[in-house]
């Protein structure tokens, strides 16, 4: 922890410590760790080119599916992002909204 | 169009986050770290806006970082090529891994550089305006806004913490990510302990049935509501976690889980957890989450930060999650 103590408040070094492994890399950070916090999180304001905040959710959606290899579907059951929040969706209108987005009608 | 000229029309602002006015208070200090200059430096042209030149860190698509100051804001921005930022290309492109990689490290970059230097509102991906004058209307518009949110993380950062639970020790591999698991992770701490309590109760319920094939029903039973509470525990003991940590931040948001192959492991994922916590306070905060990974040995934390208050970066509490 003494390594964490080095770095805490200084806020350019990423560090990643699992109790068994050792730290991340500094300066890269977790694609994973990345990619949601720019794309889920972080202050949503309207642009004037309109990427809808339903098109963000909708390609993080995307994104798992496409990253997820068929073999860590396969190791983790074929069905696991059935069971996903993300992909059963957070709002229960997820389903509905994909279908719109997908005919053009998000915009 | 507002656009001085049609080559304009070319182009988009992309915003990479929202800080205090550079200039305020600061006479002739601009961002060295990423090459800002001072208020002094000369502005774009566009009226009531200074956006002054960069020459450090560049922004998404290689641009330069620019600031765009107004209503006591600024505005860290980069300018894009709508040929591939604008709405049809972005929507193709946002498909690309590739390309999304490139732009969202390309994006956390600035927003951690800005970080660097004090409070800083990131914006999410993707917000794009057709000029400097569009994001300069915006802060004016959302000033009030801004200067909630810059005050609320003004000297805390985020830290992140992840507990894993493996396979073998959940004994819940192929089942982790079953309905308990889905529709409870997410869940408020009581409710989820209490749901996982009322299942466990209609899965003993009826167990002493006398008809024929009951015995390898009841064992069957038993073992699935040994898994479920193996799986119980686990959850229970993340909840513990998060409420632990909680107590040693000002702000706490819980995310769903990361999908497996995007975070490169395979093991349940039962706590994905962000934390807003003082500057001055990460090492004691490291020191808490040392001291749960010790008392909760079946799982594994994973800390990550400091990070750029990305989950407490928020306008409007309102459509928070």
């Amino acid at each position: 922890m003494t390594e964490m103590a080095g770095t805490a408040g200084t806020h350019g070094a990423m560090l990643a410590q699992s109790t068994g492994a050792p730290p991340a890399p500094p300066d890269s950070g977790n694609l994973a760790d990345i990619l949601e916090r720019v794309l889920d999180r972080g202050v949503v304001i309207a642009g004037d080119i309109r990427v809808s905040l339903l098109d963000i959710e909708l390609l993080t959606i995307k994104l798992r599916l496409v990253i997820a290899s068929v073999d860590t579907a396969k190791q983790m059951g074929i069905d696991w992002w059935e069971q996903d929040r993300w992909l059963t969706g957070r709002r229960e209108a997820v389903e509905g909204e994909e279908s719109r987005s997908l005919e053009g009608g998000s915009r | 169009m507002t656009g001085p000229e049609p080559a304009m029309e070319r182009t988009g602002v992309w915003v990479h986050a929202v800080i205090r006015d550079i200039g305020a208070g600061m006479p002739g200090a601009g961002m060295p770290g990423i090459g800002i200059p001072g208020p002094d430096a000369a502005d774009t042209g566009a009226a009531g806006v200074d956006a002054a030149e960069t020459d450090g860190v560049t922004g998404v698509g290689g641009g330069r970082v620019r600031a765009v100051r107004a209503a006591g804001l600024t505005a860290i921005v980069s300018t894009v090529d709508l040929g591939e930022f604008g709405e049809q290309p972005l929507a193709r492109n946002l498909e690309n891994v590739q390309w999304l990689e490139t732009v969202a490290r390309a994006h956390h970059r600035v927003v951690e550089t800005v970080g660097r230097r004090g409070a800083v509102i990131p914006t999410r991906l993707a917000t794009i305006y057709r000029d400097d004058r569009c994001v300069a209307a915006m802060l004016t518009e959302r000033r009030a806004d801004f200067a909630a949110a810059l005050d609320r993380v003004t000297g805390r950062t985020e830290w992140g913490v992840k507990a894993y639970a493996s396979a073998a020790k959940a004994s819940a591999s192929r089942s982790y990510a079953s309905r308990s698991y889905a529709s409870r992770s997410y869940a408020s701490a009581g409710s989820a302990a209490g749901a996982a309590r009322s299942e466990t109760a209609a899965a003993g319920a009826g167990a002493h049935d006398a008809r024929p094939g009951t015995r390898y029903l009841r064992q069957r039973r038993a073992q699935l509501s040994g898994r479920d509470e193996a799986r119980q525990a686990t959850v229970a003991n993340a909840e513990a976690i998060h409420r632990a940590l909680a107590q040693k931040a000002d702000a706490d948001r819980r995310h769903p889980a990361q999908a497996p192959g995007l975070s490169g492991r395979t093991d349940w994922m039962v706590l994905n957890g962000t934390y807003l916590v003082s500057e001055d306070l990460g090492t004691r905060f490291a020191d808490a989450v040392a001291a749960l990974a010790r008392r909760y040995p079946d799982l594994e934390l994973e800390l990550t930060g400091p990070w750029p208050p990305y989950s407490f970066a928020v306008v409007d509490e309102a459509t928070d999650r």
